[in-house]
């Protein structure tokens, strides 16, 4: 079982972010011994994802780690549930084939130097060929070299009358050659060790079900994983994870209904349905037996949330972060009331309903629903601060909006998805003195509510903070 | 004990079950599978899967072939984690104080009511632990409860046992119960609780596997209606696959066996004439207005 690169699909889950612990590794041994996942392949992936997967997203990253890892091992697979040894004995052969060739090379090295030595002391030569001669001799010379010890002098002929002074530089020559045709023989020898692999290894994807379509269709999951591995690993050059973290994530959807749920001010109303125990044994006290229990309503949350997202342009990065923003407070809130309005940049005249800015409504008539204790405003956009630089334009259209809109309400909030260092050179800066605004982490989310329930630091400290 | 208990018990899926509604559970290979390893590790299997593939019957089918208990706790939105283990009756330890000080309790009566334990009532998991055999407890919709609810269910799980707080009373399972949990995705579940899991999807069974079904649940059928309702059926759910994306409401497996048990009234001519044309009883399987004017006329053109 060792040789299954099981702990490696592990570790691998686990920095792509599965909550995986070591018991999770240890039962899927467990299970092994006792027999379950040996088969095949397919018996194997179904084993592990059983016991480390739990959604569709992770099932996706499974397969395709899965894929990664052990559909190289395809064909050693089932030899391995057999018998160990046989992958042993193969890979032992394999070495004894390497260490033939490297032999037989060697051997014809040191045959042709001596011809050569032979030849220089027998003639006299002209020119040594150049080193830039190696490209062109090297496609004929290559196929040759393999069978270099059969006929022991292939290469004489090749190198034409080297002169004594020139004799350094054939030597390096019939080295940089040999070389050459020893690595063309490994890699011709992997390729023909692979070969049986390939061709066996679409039958087992069928079989295991993890056809390459499901791969193709990863989607953010993957992605993600590999941008946060990627960052984990940090080898990778800046480029190439600009271009695969196209989602940005910072905040679960679990942890924003978790943050959303602080957001409340609850009143009781509606039908008396609970006990209200300390009225009752107030109650008995006074009557001296228990006649009625006192019920009262239930405590409800009247905060009503409206979140005002910033859509396009610079945004875009955040598109999927703003939805999921939006979702988990329509849905998993537990809100009086969400909705959700859209513009772009920021707000003028007009808001939108929808994220594609369709349904237009004046500024005015949505501000005249809002109740000034109850709703809550939170705005999502980078305020400038994504393109950098000060944009006197657009401060002062967010300034008008922002005193028009805090006219109508108490409680605003900014929520900006650009880290706070981006924001003291940007417009996000002037905007930042005007209303509370936090970055797009756990703890600014947290922050940004409960600025929504009334209690923020003073917006000086928040500044103070920056620099 | 406990080892001899888990290495005798494997399910097979084939045999079905009887003491319930007397109707056959067809389980794929997989799922038979993630049912032996959760019995072998003793943790709990989390079901996922579109509504209406029978996550839920999983568990009578297990119970039945295995011959054990079964206890099903049916999870609704007021429900706390606790109410699984057991419940406090304190209004009737209440009333039962107020009757014994107006002295209209027998003696009988009295010692009872002296006995805190009488107003314990245990729930499904409880019941499951105190079981002296091995017990299926089914864990229906965890979902439906509160975000937190899962996680309140950890230490009961992990540990197998529960602390009943009004008596202080310890109870740890004889026997580790054998847990399914189905969740419909309505709501994240925490990681903790996941890492305790096992995990399985239950995947829309394939054109076969349905014919299978119809053919095990209405064994005098013939086979031409059941072919014909089957690709008619697959057909509908394809397009509603293509309309409305993998989260869509699609139609699934229970509204079949409900739309062919009408189907079979009818003669085999009548029945297939029914399929040939319009869509027939439509209102088992569209269940919104859109899909009803969207599909209906669909029908029609194919």
């Amino acid at each position: 079982m060792d040789e299954l690169p099981l702990l490696e699909l592990f570790t691998r889950l686990r920095e792509a972010g599965l909550p995986l612990g070591i018991p999770d590794y240890e039962a899927a041994v467990q299970a092994l011994q006792k027999g379950y996942g040996l088969p095949d392949r397919a018996a194997l992936a179904r084993l592990c994802q059983t016991l480390w997967v739990r959604s569709s997203d992770e099932r996706r990253l499974f397969d395709y780690y899965f894929e990664q890892l052990i559909g190289k091992e395809a064909i050693s697979q089932p030899e391995n549930a057999e018998n160990k040894t046989t992958t042993n004995a193969s890979q032992r052969s394999k070495k004894r084939l390497i260490a033939l060739y490297t032999g037989l090379i060697s051997l014809a090295v040191i045959i042709t130097g001596v011809v050569l030595w032979h030849n220089t002391r027998s003639k006299d030569v002209k020119i040594a060929p150049s080193p830039s001669a190696i490209p062109t001799t090297l496609p004929t010379q290559v196929p040759v070299a393999p069978t270099a010890s059969a006929s022991p002098t292939p290469q004489p002929t090749g190198a034409q009358q080297p002169s004594s002074n020139g004799l350094i530089w054939v030597l390096l020559l019939i080295l940089a050659l040999s070389a050459g045709a020893f690595w063309l023989v490994k890699i011709l020898l992997q390729r023909r060790h692979k070969q049986p692999e390939q061709a066996s290894e679409p039958a087992a994807a069928n079989s295991a079900k993890l056809a390459s379509e499901l791969l193709r269709e990863t989607k953010d999951a993957v992605q993600v994983a590999q941008a946060v591995q990627q960052i984990t690993h940090q080898r990778t050059n800046a480029r190439d994870r600009f271009l695969l973290a196209t989602d940005y994530l910072p905040v679960t959807q679990r942890q924003m209904k978790q943050s959303w749920r602080h957001l409340r001010r609850m009143v009781r109303e509606g039908m008396a349905t609970e006990l209200d125990v300390e009225a009752t044994v107030q109650r008995i006290a006074h009557d001296g037996m228990l006649l009625n229990p006192v019920l009262v309503a239930r405590r409800t949350n009247r905060t009503e949330l409206v979140l005002l997202i910033d859509q396009d342009g610079s945004m875009v990065p955040f598109h999927s972060l703003s939805a999921r923003l939006v979702e988990t407070a329509l849905r998993g809130g537990r809100l009086g009331k969400a909705g959700a309005y859209y513009f772009h940049n920021c707000p003028v005249d007009y808001l939108y309903k929808d994220p594609m800015h369709q349904e237009a409504e004046p500024i005015e008539e949505v501000l005249r629903g809002f109740q000034r204790d109850r709703t809550a405003v939170l705005i999502f956009s980078d305020a400038g601060a994504a393109r950098g630089g000060l944009n006197l334009e657009r401060a002062e259209l967010t300034a008008t909006f922002l005193q028009q809109l805090q006219q109508h309400v108490r409680y605003v909030a900014w929520l900006n998805p650009m880290p706070k260092v981006r924001w003291n050179t940007s417009t996000a800066r002037d905007i930042a003195l005007q209303v509370p605004m936090f970055e797009a982490t756990r703890q600014g989310l947290d922050e940004a509510i409960d600025a929504l329930r009334g209690r923020h630091h003073a917006l000086a400290t928040l500044l103070e903070g920056q620099k | 004990m406990v080892e001899t208990v888990s290495a005798s018990l494997e399910y097979v899926g084939t045999v079905q079950p009887k003491a319930t509604d007397g109707l056959p559970y067809l389980p794929s290979r997989e799922l038979v599978e993630a049912v032996n390893l959760a019995i072998y590790l003793e943790r709990p299997l989390l079901l996922k899967g579109e509504p209406g593939c029978g996550k839920t019957q999983l568990a009578s089918a297990v119970a039945d072939e295995l011959g054990l208990p079964l206890e099903s706790w049916y999870v609704k939105s007021t429900s706390r984690a606790r109410d699984g283990l057991y419940t406090y009756d304190a209004v009737g330890r209440l009333r039962d104080a107020q009757l014994a000080g107006s002295g209209r309790l027998n003696e009988e009566q009295l010692r009872r009511a002296d006995d805190p334990t009488t107003y314990v009532r245990w729930g499904p998991l409880g019941r499951a632990f105190l079981n002296e055999r091995r017990t299926v407890v089914l864990i229906d919709e965890i979902d439906k409860a509160d975000i937190d609810f899962p996680n309140d269910l950890l230490l009961e799980l992990d540990k197998q046992q529960f602390l009943v707080e009004e008596t202080g009373e310890a109870i740890s399972a004889k026997v580790p119960p054998i847990v399914f949990i189905t969740s419909n995705d309505e709501k994240d579940l925490p990681d903790a609780f996941l890492r305790r899991c096992l995990f399985h999807f239950v995947e829309f069974p394939d054109h076969d596997r349905l014919i299978q079904i119809i053919h095990s649940r209405f064994p005098e059928t013939p086979e031409a209606l059941v072919n014909q309702a089957v690709a008619r059926f697959l057909e509908l759910r394809e397009d509603m696959k293509r309309d409305k994306g993998e989260s869509g409401k699609k139609v699934s497996t229970s509204e079949l066996i409900d739309w062919f048990r009408v189907l079979r009234r009818y003669p085999q001519e009548e029945a297939l004439g029914h399929l040939g044309g319009q869509l027939p009883f439509a209102g088992v399987l569209l269940k919104s207005w859109e899909d009803h004017i969207r599909y209906l006329r669909l029908g029609k053109r194919g």
